[in-house]
């Protein structure tokens, strides 16, 4: 048995850890990627009112709206366009130290795992590149004919990470919060990084940044 | 008895070898149940090559046999010098065209004729789709009532169905034709052949263009009164109907849907000509924003490997004597694709960067984002299509009238008349070229609407799905029918949208398919009639070749 390497979770938030790019930017790329000309003009004007919701802090009903722009978008489309998300707009663009990081992660023996409140469809061509084998993100629910009903898999995962619903999901893979490592950049990380055994802000908003100083948590970047 | 144990040693004489399917499926028999005995291929000559050299030219060069090339390398004459031979001769004619005393002495050797030659073409000239595809059913039940064991096993298509909707039974009620109606095969056949007859000598001759016009919309008319869509259709639903009647042979129909690239053998993606999907496609990809197509209908596309499986069962069980009579090989009933999935995902793979040749930044920005979708009304209903091509032939005769000295104010310079002139007529060439692309759309829209349209068919596939339950787990992974494990997803963008492009589509462009480095078989496939009779007396020589049939074989 080895007893060098460390197979707890190392937790990486795809938004802010590892890219600049917000989650409804995707949700607005796919809405204006529809099929019909009349699916991609509603999901603008989904976008239009999501936008204001989001600045105002009403972050869960913005999520909302802006999957809700999806609706009807076939199962076949979701992934391809998610994958071609993550290739134009994801893979060339991470962030060097996330990426690095990752890789450290990796030499020590962690068990890699991409967090984030994007759909699955987007994020596992971006933890395929990395090498990462575990992805938790949201899921577009689908009804019988294949197609997105606009509403994201119970439980939503939000901005905000942490607690009982990620404890759980982690669990399913054999993985541990407490006793994680986890990296993240937003404010909205804080509760994940209070949640872990080892907390890391990377390259934090200023918010977050002063949260780490206070708790004592390293800062990278 | 297992499949393999079936085919062990036993004969097989194999017409249409040198279409697609008939390629694949020998090549695929070769392949995986080595232990068959012999297959005599029957072909015909054609353009002064000898159906040896045929035969030899596809071993040494056609894609679809590529597998046997790199398995046997060198060897590979060893391989066709012991398991083919090639008998010359044409299915329109009676027993093949074969000399009898060849015949006499092949037949008692044959376990099972299988029969695959047929014209695809949706609107054949009547009279050849009645010579090849019934005639030469019949034909081929005249040889397979020489053998010992009478089998013949006759390759139809799902499409005898007609004028239906909804489930497709694995039946046959001969006489009675799709809508109902009771019918003579004979008959029939002596009434086309005569109405035939008589729009040819009115035109003045059968050659002219005119009167090919009269034969199919005649021939296409009474197949409608049948309720048959078209010739195609119609001449296949002839043969079963004919082969049903015939009681001096033991009978087993194989029906497949749209025979399209093949997943994975010989390898994923190769196709042979024109099939169905090739012009959906390639429409598809160009500015065929609105197609005439039922969002919810099954598109019954099948692979061609996956076809090859399914046959290779109902030969085999043909051979063991327990074949069901019919066997229908679909997607449908199983692992249904629809018409709105194949545009959703053809436009899928034009927004991965699959985009015409040769158009310029901003069309190509345009096709990647106005991505197909289905009008629901049929071809017939359309508007769009003959407006445009009415509108583009008004503009190429305004055009073509043009005349720079007669039209231009008299202040304009000479020369920059001529100037005008020349654009004027150049694009009038154009626009004729785009008229005629247009309504060659609109024609082919038409002829597929029974398909993509009209009809939504499910059919029963039971016979090959309950074979392969049973069969034990070496030959369901070797022989077994697939398509329930088929990723539409995976098959449609990675398999089959390259596979026309590179296998198909160049045909619709004008050039050829490309081929294989030729190996060099070293020497001709042996030959039936070489071996049988002195060569003089042989039949069907190349001054003796039939005309090209087109789509035949």
């Amino acid at each position: 048995m080895d007893h060098t390497t460390d197979h707890r979770a190392a937790l990486f938030r795809l938004e802010g850890t590892l890219s600049p790019r917000p989650t409804l930017t995707a949700a607005a790329w796919l809405a204006l990627n529809a099929r019909r000309v009349r699916a991609r003009l509603l999901g603008l004007s989904s976008f239009a009112l999501a936008g204001p919701l989001a600045a105002g802090g009403a972050a869960a009903r913005a999520g909302e709206l802006a999957w809700s722009a999806l609706e009807g978008m076939s199962e076949d489309r979701l992934l391809v366009l998610g994958e071609l998300y993550a290739e134009e707009h994801l893979v060339g663009a991470l962030s060097e130290v996330g990426v690095e990081l990752v890789e450290r992660c990796r030499a020590a023996g962690h068990r890699l795992v991409l967090l984030s409140d994007n759909l699955d469809v987007i994020a596992r061509p971006v933890a395929r590149h990395l090498g990462i084998d575990v992805v938790i993100a949201n899921v577009m629910e689908l009804d019988a004919a294949g197609r997105a009903t606009g509403k994201l898999r119970a439980p939503v995962l939000g901005p905000s990470l942490g607690g009982p619903v990620l404890a759980a999901r982690l669990s399913e893979h054999d993985l541990e919060l407490r006793t994680a490592c986890a990296y993240g950049s937003h404010q909205s990380d804080s509760p994940l990084l209070g949640a872990v055994a080892l907390p890391c802000a990377v390259t934090p908003e200023p918010a977050l940044r002063r949260m780490a100083r206070e708790l004592d948590w390293p800062v990278v970047g | 008895m297992t499949i393999r144990e079936a085919y062990e040693g036993r004969h097989l004489l194999v017409t249409g070898f040198t279409g697609f399917l008939g390629k694949v499926w020998v090549a695929f028999l070769l392949e995986r149940v080595p232990d068959v005995g012999k297959i005599t291929l029957l072909v015909r000559p054609r353009r002064g090559e000898t159906a040896a050299a045929r035969v030899r030219a596809i071993f040494e060069r056609s894609p679809a046999l590529r597998p046997l090339r790199e398995r046997h390398g060198a060897r590979l004459l060893e391989l066709v010098r012991d398991k083919i031979e090639v008998l010359e001769g044409d299915a329109r004619d009676p027993l093949f065209g074969v000399e009898p005393a060849v015949l006499a002495q092949l037949a008692p050797q044959i376990d099972a004729v299988v029969h695959c030659a047929g014209i695809t073409d949706f609107s054949p000239d009547p009279i050849q789709a009645l010579d090849v595809n019934v005639l030469g059913a019949l034909h081929a039940a005249d040889v397979a009532a020489r053998t010992p064991d009478k089998r013949l096993i006759h390759v139809s298509t799902c499409f005898v169905a007609g004028e239906t909707d909804g489930a497709v039974a694995e039946t046959l009620t001969e006489g009675v034709s799709p809508n109902g109606t009771r019918f003579d095969v004979d008959a029939e056949m002596l009434a086309v052949r005569s109405a035939c007859a008589a729009i040819d000598e009115r035109e003045g001759g059968g050659k002219r263009s005119a009167a090919r016009r009269g034969r199919v919309e005649l021939g296409t008319k009474r197949a409608q009164a049948l309720g048959w869509p078209n010739l195609y259709t119609f001449s296949k639903g002839l043969a079963e109907h004919a082969l049903a009647r015939r009681e001096d042979v033991r009978l087993t129909l194989i029906r497949p849907s749209i025979v399209e690239c093949a997943r994975s053998f010989p390898f994923p993606g190769w196709n042979e000509g024109l099939n169905t999907s090739g012009p959906i496609v390639w429409m598809c990809r160009g500015y065929a924003w609105k197609v005439p197509m039922r969002a919810d209908n099954t598109f019954d596309v099948v692979p061609v490997d996956t076809v090859a499986r399914g046959m290779t069962l109902a030969v085999g069980d043909a051979l063991a004597d327990r074949a069901a009579p019919i066997w229908q090989l679909a997607s449908g009933d199983d692992n249904r694709f629809t018409f709105d999935r194949a545009l959703d995902l053809t436009a899928l793979k034009v927004r991965r960067g699959y985009t015409p040749s040769g158009v310029n930044a901003l069309e190509r920005a345009l096709l990647t984002h106005l991505d197909s979708t289905a009008l629901e009304q049929g071809a017939d209903q359309s508007v769009l299509l003959p407006a445009a091509a009415k509108a583009t032939r008004w503009l190429r005769d305004t055009l073509r009238r043009f005349d720079g000295n007669k039209h231009l104010p008299e202040s304009v310079p000479a020369r920059d008349r001529e100037r005008w002139h020349a654009r004027a007529q150049e694009t009038s060439l154009k626009l004729n070229k785009t008229s005629r692309l247009l309504e060659s759309i609109e024609a082919l829209w038409k002829s597929y609407q029974p398909f993509i349209h009209d009809h939504d068919y499910r059919f029963s596939t039971r016979a090959v799905r309950d074979r392969t339950a049973a069969l034990d787990a070496s030959e369901r992974a070797a022989l077994g029918w697939d398509l329930e494990t088929l990723c539409w997803r995976t098959y449609w963008m990675d398999v089959e949208i390259p596979g026309l492009d590179k296998w198909s589509l160049p045909l619709l462009r004008g050039k050829d398919a490309p081929e294989d480095e030729p190996v060099d078989l070293g020497g001709d496939p042996p030959s039936v009639a070489a071996a049988l009779l002195p060569r003089a007396a042989a039949h069907g020589s190349a001054e003796h070749a039939p005309s090209d049939l087109g789509g035949a074989e």
